[in-house]
């Protein structure tokens, strides 16, 4: 089982893709440090060498993607 | 990239959504997390605070963005710390501020501490709140804040998670996250799992192919209930979602399915509960929370989650009627006219009604306080009879009350 003193609460078990949680096996993973040693900053770097209109674009996907789909939630996440 | 904050929208349409030529924009990043389960953003915020501030830079570069205002939960004062830290270091290290990186892009990011109030989520209220008044939500339409939002600019609202797939998106492509889940919920999504299983916590699944089940009974999750009881029912997104039992463990999160089946993925909280538990009960704790929270602004809000409240708490007591149940559900009415969503349940055989509602308020809160209500009362009917049959305790009557 992972779990880490520091990040209590989170899991890590299992093999799956890690989007937003892969730092969180580091103690320091809050740290610049930390961060430019696990590639932080390179997004934006990539990000800054394309038009806006680009990375727009890459973060909207193609229109199939945009679709509202009916019978989803209006909102709350509280909504 | 769906929005990770409760309604699920794109964030990519979102940014369109601004009227052209209109300037300055803003970002508001959501960092108020105070959904009943929800701890995921809380997380993000304190373990990786410079993914946060990337996925803020690369959304204010895409969407034309001058300034950025973080707006963090005031009962979060590491997640505060952290951010406001690694904020200075970005400064410094010329990721934030005047000219970035050399380029001539440039956008300030301002941070701000909450004050307790769970409404304050809701995105125009968080906006209102930024302005220094009240934390009221404001009616829309007309106005959504991508037309009119802080100061009366255009004004994105993203949740922390939305932002923190951001540098990876942009790194590794649309194609490898598009890659991770369905088509229609793309990559990973991190839900907080509490109550009654063995291992409850917050996890990063994929999205639109992991199971309840999956999530609530596998190895690498949760590895089922605990003490090995029988599961009763679960909340699969956070306090406001109606409830599923186990004939829907099946379904995966994907927001169709889960909407089609009469209730939503939410804020990413599942909370579960064993076959022990109490479910009148248990729906008073949400519903009390709920109407706690109310601003006040919406009548059926104010005045029926407490009312909802106080009649289930009745109830829970042991001093119910029957009279009280038709009453709870009178009242959701006037929160909810029409049919309100819910579960299938063969044993009582249901067929769902799916998601959306209609509601007469300008917010989900008062829907919210009806939620619990409607689905213990559909899903549970013979816990409310028990309770007004076998009376935990006497009424008094006025009579014995003027004795004394
Ligand atoms: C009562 C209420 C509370 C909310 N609380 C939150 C919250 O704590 N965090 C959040 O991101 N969104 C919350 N939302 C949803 C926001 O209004 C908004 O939809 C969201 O921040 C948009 O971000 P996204 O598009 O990235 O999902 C709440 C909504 C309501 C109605
Ligand atoms: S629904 Fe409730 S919390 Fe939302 S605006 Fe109306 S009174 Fe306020």
């Amino acid at each position: 089982m992972s779990s880490y003193p520091w990040a209590a609460g989170y899991i890590d078990d299992g093999d799956r893709p890690k989007l937003v949680t892969s730092r969180f096996e580091h103690e320091d993973s809050y740290t610049l440090e930390r961060y430019h040693a696990t590639g932080g900053y390179a997004g934006l770097r990539a990000a800054l060498g394309r038009t806006p209109a680009e990375v727009h674009d890459e973060v909207r996907g193609p229109p199939c993607w945009v679709v509202v789909v009916p019978g989803s939630p209006p909102a709350p996440s509280g909504a | 990239m769906l929005g990770r904050g409760g309604a699920g929208f794109p964030a990519g349409t979102k940014w369109g959504l601004m009227p052209a030529g209109k300037y300055p924009r803003y970002l508001v990043v959501n960092g108020d997390e105070s959904e009943p389960g929800t701890y995921k953003d809380r997380l993000l915020m304190e373990r990786d605070p410079h993914q946060l501030v990337e996925g803020c830079l690369i959304a204010a570069y895409a969407a034309g963005l001058s300034q950025v205002f973080l707006y963090i939960r005031g009962e979060m004062p590491l997640a505060h710390e952290r951010v406001a830290v690694a904020l200075n270091d970005a400064y410094a290290a010329g990721y934030v501020g005047k000219n970035i990186l050399g380029t001539n892009f440039s956008v300030d990011i301002v941070l701000h501490w909450g004050a307790g109030a769970y409404v304050v989520g809701e995105e125009t209220a968080l906006i209102e709140s930024l302005e220094g008044k009240r934390g009221e939500p404001r009616l829309k339409p007309p106005f959504f804040p991508a037309a009119i939002g802080l100061y009366g600019q255009p004004t994105i609202v993203n949740n922390v998670e939305t932002l923190s797939n951001l540098p990876w998106l942009l790194v590794n492509g649309a194609q490898a996250f598009t890659a991770i889940g369905t088509a229609t919920s793309p990559g990973t999504r991190m839900v907080a799992v509490s109550g009654h299983v063995v291992r409850p916590g917050v996890y990063e699944i994929v999205n639109g192919t992991t199971t309840f089940r999956d999530l609530l009974y596998g190895d690498e999750f949760c590895q089922g209930i605990r003490d090995g009881n029988e599961l009763k029912a679960f909340v699969p997104g956070g306090g406001s979602a109606p409830w599923f039992t186990p004939e829907q463990l099946d379904l995966p999160f994907e927001g169709k399915l889960v909407g089609a089946a009469g209730s939503m993925l939410g804020s990413g909280a599942i909370m579960v509960m064993d076959h022990t538990t109490d479910i009148p009960t248990a729906a008073l704790t949400l519903t009390r929370f709920y109407a706690a929270e109310s601003c006040g602004q919406c009548t059926p809000c104010r005045e029926g989650g407490t009312w909802l409240e106080r009649v289930l708490q009745r109830v829970v007591d042991g001093r119910g009627t029957h009279a009280d149940l038709a009453q709870m559900m009178e009242i959701g009415e006037s929160i909810c006219p029409g049919a309100f969503p819910h579960a299938a349940s063969e044993r009582l055989g249901l067929a769902a009604t799916p998601f959306p509602y209609k509601m007469t308020t300008i917010c989900f809160v008062g829907p919210s306080a009806y939620a619990p209500v409607h689905s213990a009362l559909t899903l549970f009917r013979d816990e409310f009879e028990a309770k007004i049959v076998e009376r935990r305790h006497i009424p008094v009557s006025i009579e014995a009350v003027g004795a004394h």
